[in-house]
C-alpha cells in the first residue's frame, strides 16, 4: 500500500479518536448514536469529494470506535452516579465512586481495554482465520444459543425484596413485583424487537439506523431522566497516583472479558452485557477489580474485535453497528488494508489508552464544577435530536415508547439486562425460522 | 479515633481514597491497598502503550510492505472463487453495457498475460455501478491494447471465470497502448 495513503489513514484516524474523546463527555451516548451521524456526514463528503478512497473515511471510523471503546464509559462513571432510590444493584464500579476512587476504577476499566487492544492486534491476525471455521461450526446452531441465553437471563432474575412485609401475601407481592416486572421488561422489549425487525415505521433513507430510536429509548434517555431525578451527592474524588491492581486480576479479569467479548463478536445480538453475565460465571471471576478491568476489556473486544474480523481476508464478519455502517461505503478486500486498520486500532488503542488519565481528571473537574443534572439534560437534548435528525419524527416515537419500557427497571428494581431483549427475542425468531410466523400473527408482517 | 492513632507518626493518607487513615495494611474506609508495593503508579500503566506503538508500527509497515501476489490467470480455478485475486495483462476486449439506470451499468474487460494461450481473450474482469463511474470520472477506463494491473474477487462456476472489481483503486492502468491485433470492441 502506498505510504502516503497510510499517513492519511493514520492521521484521519486520530482525528476520529480526538472527536470520539469529545463525544464521550456526553454520558449515555452511545458509539453507534455517533456512527449514525457520522455516516450522514460520510455520505456529504462521498458526494462531496467522489474520488476520496473510501479507505480514510473508514480510518476514521475505526479511531472514533476505537477511542470510544477506551473512554466512553469515563462520563457515566462521574455524570450518572448511582441512585439506591432508582437502582437495587450497585455495580463495582459506582461502588468505587462513592469510596472516593472512581479514578481507580476507571483505570482498572482502561487496563482491561489495553489487554484487549494486545490481544486484538497480536492474537487476531495470527490466529483470527480460526474464528472462520469456528463461525461455520457455530451458524447452524445460533438460535438455540441465543434461545439458551434468553432462559439464563430470565431464570437469574431473582426477589429483590428482603421479605419484611407485614403480611405472607405482601410478602410474596414484595417478592414477584420486581420478578414479573423483570419479565414483563423482557416480553415488551422482545416486542418492541419484533416490530423494530419486521415493520419499523422509520424512514425508507434512515432504515440503516432503525435501532436507534430504540437504543436511545430503551438505555441512554431513562439513565438521563434518572440522573436529572436523582438525589444522590456522591463524595469528592481523590486522584490516586496508582492503582491497586494484581496480575490474577489482569490475568482474570481481561480472560472473562475477551471472552464475553468473542463471544459477543460471533453471535448476533449479543451484546457485552449478557456477555458479561454468561463469561464471569463460566470463569468464576471474583472482586470488584477483575470485575471492572473485565468490563473494559469485554468492550473494547466486542466493539473493535469485532469490527477487526469485518476486514480479515476470508472471514469477513459483519457484526456490529460499525461494521454494518462501514459496509454502506467500503468493501474490505486486500491483506493490507487488514494490517493497516489493525495497526491504526493498536495506535489507536495505545494513544487513547493514554488519554485516560488526563480525561477521568478532566471528567471529575466538570463534575466538581457543573452539576451532573445539567450535562444529563444536555445529553439527552442532544440524543433526542440526534434520534429527531437521522430518523425523523418516527423514530421519536419510537424512542419515546422504548424509553416508557425502558423506565420500569430504575424504578421496579429490576435488571436493565432484560430490556436487551429488543435483539435476542426477534433474533431468535428469525434464526429458528418463526420470524415471519410470528410478526404475522402479531398482525406486523 | 484512639488517643495513639491521633499521632501524625501514625497516621497516613490513603494511596486510593485520599482519606487520612491509621498505618495499616488497608484502608479501613475504602479497603484498598496501602502498600507501594502492592500497587502500580500511573506512570508505570502508562509504559504499557508503548509496547502497543510498536505492534502499530510493525502492524502499518506490513501494510506498506504487503501486496496481492500477481496470480497466473490460467492457474485460477473454482477453487479459488470468493479469493482475493490479482492479476496483469494486456487488455484484449471491451464491453459496455449501458443500462437506464447508474447503478446498472456495467463495464467488462479480458485481460490476457502470459498464461493464456493464444486465441483466447483472456479473464474477463466486471466493473459495475458506483465503482465504474468512479472510474470512469477519473479518466481510468481501460482501453484495448492497455497493459493493467487487477485486484478483485475472483468468481468461478461452470464454465465461467471473472474478477469483480469492488474498488476503484483496484484498476490500475499501468501503461496505455495500442490495440492488440485481433482485438474485440463490442457494445
Amino acid at each position: 500500500m502506498d505510504c502516503g495513503m497510510i499517513l492519511q489513514c493514520v492521521g484521519i484516524s486520530l482525528v476520529g479518536m480526538l472527536i470520539a474523546a469529545a463525544a464521550s463527555l456526553v454520558p449515555g451516548l452511545h458509539i453507534y448514536n455517533v456512527i449514525a451521524l457520522t455516516m450522514v456526514f460520510v455520505f456529504e463528503v462521498k458526494e462531496l469529494f467522489p474520488n476520496m478512497d473510501m479507505m480514510v473515511l473508514t480510518s476514521f471510523m475505526v479511531g472514533l470506535v476505537v477511542g470510544f471503546s477506551m473512554l466512553f464509559t469515563i462520563s457515566s462513571q462521574f455524570f450518572q452516579p448511582c441512585d439506591d432510590s432508582s437502582r437495587y444493584i450497585m455495580l463495582p464500579h459506582e461502588k468505587f465512586l462513592f469510596e472516593r476512587r472512581g479514578h481507580e476504577a476507571v483505570l482498572l476499566s482502561a487496563v482491561g481495554g489495553m489487554v484487549a487492544v494486545f490481544f486484538i492486534s497480536v492474537a487476531i491476525p495470527i490466529f483470527g482465520t480460526y474464528f472462520s471455521g469456528l463461525r461455520k461450526i457455530l451458524t447452524p446452531h445460533l438460535y438455540w444459543i441465543i434461545g439458551a441465553v434468553m432462559v439464563f437471563l430470565l431464570m437469574t432474575e431473582w426477589p429483590k425484596d428482603p421479605g419484611t412485609g407485614p403480611t405472607p401475601l405482601k410478602k410474596m407481592f414484595d417478592g414477584w413485583g420486581a420478578l414479573l416486572m423483570g419479565y414483563l421488561c423482557f416480553v415488551l422489549s422482545g416486542l418492541l424487537g419484533v416490530f423494530t425487525f419486521f415493520r419499523t415505521t422509520v424512514p425508507v433513507d434512515s432504515a440503516f439506523q432503525s435501532l436507534m430510536p430504540v437504543f436511545v429509548g430503551l438505555f441512554a434517555i431513562p439513565s438521563q431522566i434518572t440522573t436529572i431525578l436523582a438525589g444522590v451527592r456522591y463524595p469528592p474524588q481523590h486522584v490516586a497516583k496508582s492503582a491497586e491492581v494484581y496480575a490474577e486480576d489482569v490475568v482474570r479479569g481481561s480472560a472473562s472479558g475477551l471472552l464475553a467479548g468473542s463471544f459477543a463478536s460471533m453471535i448476533p445480538a449479543m451484546t457485552p452485557g449478557p456477555a458479561m453475565l454468561l463469561s464471569g460465571h463460566a470463569t468464576v471471576t471474583g472482586g470488584d477489580r477483575q470485575f471492572i478491568i473485565g468490563g473494559g476489556a469485554g468492550r473494547m473486544m466486542y466493539y473493535v474485535g469485532a469490527l477487526l474480523f469485518f476486514f480479515m481476508p476470508g472471514v469477513f464478519l459483519r457484526r456490529g453497528g460499525a461494521a454494518i455502517n462501514i459496509s454502506l461505503v467500503f468493501v474490505p478486500e486486500t491483506d493490507a488494508q487488514f494490517y493497516l486498520v489493525t495497526g491504526i486500532i493498536a495506535l489507536t488503542g495505545a494513544l487513547s489508552f493514554l488519554l485516560v488519565f488526563g480525561y477521568s481528571r478532566m471528567s471529575i473537574w466538570i463534575a466538581r464544577k457543573v452539576n451532573y443534572k445539567w450535562i444529563s439534560a444536555l445529553g439527552m437534548a442532544i440524543m433526542a435530536a440526534l434520534v429527531w435528525h437521522v430518523t425523523e419524527w418516527q423514530g421519536l416515537v419510537i424512542m419515546t415508547t422504548a424509553t416508557f419500557i425502558g423506565l420500569i427497571p430504575n424504578y421496579w428494581h429490576t435488571r436493565r439486562i432484560n430490556l436487551l431483549a429488543v435483539l435476542l427475542v426477534p433474533m431468535f425468531l428469525s434464526l429458528s425460522g418463526l420470524g415471519g410466523d410470528v410478526a404475522q400473527a402479531l398482525g406486523i408482517f | 479515633m484512639t488517643s495513639a492513632v491521633r499521632d501524625p507518626e501514625l497516621l497516613s493518607s490513603c494511596p486510593s481514597c485520599g482519606m487520612t487513615i491509621p498505618r495499616a495494611a488497608e484502608c479501613c474506609y475504602c479497603s484498598g491497598a496501602t502498600s507501594p508495593a502492592r500497587r502500580v503508579s500511573e506512570f508505570k500503566l502508562a509504559l504499557a502503550a508503548v509496547p502497543a506503538l510498536v505492534i502499530a508500527l510493525v502492524l502499518l509497515s506490513l501494510a506498506w510492505d504487503r501486496e496481492t501476489p500477481i496470480a497466473q490467470s490460467a492457474d485460477l480455478t473454482r477453487a479459488d472463487a470468493y479469493d482475493h485475486v490479482r492479476v496483469t495483462g494486456v487488455v484484449t476486449e471491451v464491453e459496455f453495457d449501458d443500462t437506464d439506470y447508474d447503478a446498472s451499468d456495467v463495464f467488462s474487460f479480458w485481460v490476457k498475460d502470459k498464461s493464456v494461450p493464444d486465441g483466447d481473450p483472456g479473464l474477463k474482469i466486471k466493473v459495475e455501478g458506483l465503482v465504474l463511474h468512479k472510474i470512469m470520472d477519473g479518466g481510468l477506463l481501460p482501453e484495448i491494447g492497455d497493459t493493467v494491473d487487477v485486484e478483485g474477487a475472483f468468481q468461478a462456476g461452470r464454465n465461467f471465470r471473472q474478477i469483480a472489481v469492488k474498488t476503484a483503486g483496484m484498476v490500475r492502468i499501468v501503461e496505455r497502448g495500442k490495440p492488440t491485433p485481433g482485438a474485440v470492441e463490442t457494445d
